[in-house]
């Protein structure tokens, strides 16, 4: 995808009127509605979409970083390091902006220790 | 809404570090106004994902928002317009601080609540990707560095987003949908492994769940 085309500011403006017809459609339906009903049902699949997503986002994003570092352990490592301090504070800090400086500072950390 | 400032700053550093410009990052932040797919795309202009894709993988990302309507409904006004205007601003954060505390709110008061809570929870996000944006920049100018670490922001976002993730019965569909996503991502087919990752997490939650 391109930022400087078209294409970019229709991806953007879709993703806008999605975002707000996927909030807004619950409240134009019936309270009785069956697909509303399904879709609250305890343990339907779209319970374990959202983390899934991520997951798979998660994997596009950082797969690639780590083929290109290949070897180079002065690259690997101060990587590898930031996402597992930024793992741990996730856990342990429910904020998620903070737990992401704080994987930022230890990269950084981890960065200047190996440069 | 303090919560949202550290995300929105982290999507201002990221933006610019992934290309766009101050204007394109700051109005992604006023009209998509949804962390999990602001940073979808970001991660989409890295991986050059084509654009209908993209759009594709935000509307299955935000289908958790429609559990949120139902949910609140019998909290809420019941005039069709207040609820639509509510609608705009019902993020994650917004539906899980509203879900614990309207019940509270006299039922008069409801909406103006809701409107105040929504709008200071957007500002804040708005105000946080400008901070992201320009002071990201003046410190990349004088610290070099910190391009680099600036950068790490979108992993280390979707790593920490992952972790939050993985609870209450969600470790093993996350760790399946990570660990075949990560496999076709290994093979350079980035986009196909957002999409495998998804179907994998559902199916093992599936299996998890089955007698």
């Amino acid at each position: 995808m391109n930022a400087d085309g078209l294409g970019f500011w229709g991806a953007v403006i879709a993703m806008a009127v999605i975002t707000y017809l996927t909030r807004a459609l619950p409240f134009m339906l019936s309270e009785r509605s069956r697909l509303l009903r399904h879709l609250s049902r305890e343990g339907s699949a779209l319970a374990a979409l959202g983390p899934s997503l991520l997951a798979g986002i998660a994997a596009a994003v950082i797969v690639p970083d780590l083929m290109d570092a290949g070897a180079d352990a002065a690259r690997i490592a101060p990587y590898v390091g930031g996402l597992v301090v930024t793992g741990v504070a996730a856990r342990l800090v429910a904020n998620t902006g903070v737990a992401v400086l704080l994987g930022m500072a230890g990269y950084g950390v981890l960065l200047a220790l190996a440069g | 809404m303090i919560g949202y400032f550290p995300v929105a700053v982290t999507f201002g550093i990221a933006g610019m570090a992934a290309g766009l410009t101050p204007l394109q990052v700051i109005l992604i932040s006023v009209f998509v106004y949804a962390g999990a797919s602001q940073f979808l795309l970001l991660a989409s202009i890295k991986a050059g994902t084509p654009w209908l894709w993209v759009v594709a993988l935000c509307s299955l990302l935000n289908a958790r928002h429609l559990l949120y309507g139902p949910l609140l409904s019998r909290f809420l006004p019941a005039a069709l317009r207040d609820r639509l205007k509510v609608a705009f601003l019902l993020t994650d954060e917004v539906f899980a601080t509203a879900f614990n505390r309207l019940q509270t709110v006299p039922p008069a008061r409801r909406q103006g609540w809701m409107i105040a809570l929504g709008l200071g929870a957007w500002l804040t996000w708005i105000a946080g990707t400008a901070v992201g944006v320009y002071a990201g920049d003046g410190l990349e100018r004088h610290y070099p560095m910190l391009s680099q670490v600036m950068r790490f922001a979108l992993p280390a976002l979707f790593m920490a987003l992952v972790c939050q993730s993985a609870k209450r019965g969600m470790g093993w569909p996350v760790i399946a949908a990570v660990a075949g996503a990560g496999a076709v991502a290994a093979m350079g087919h980035t986009t196909l492994a957002i999409l495998i990752g998804a179907i994998v997490g559902c199916a093992a939650y599936r299996l998890k769940r089955s007698p």
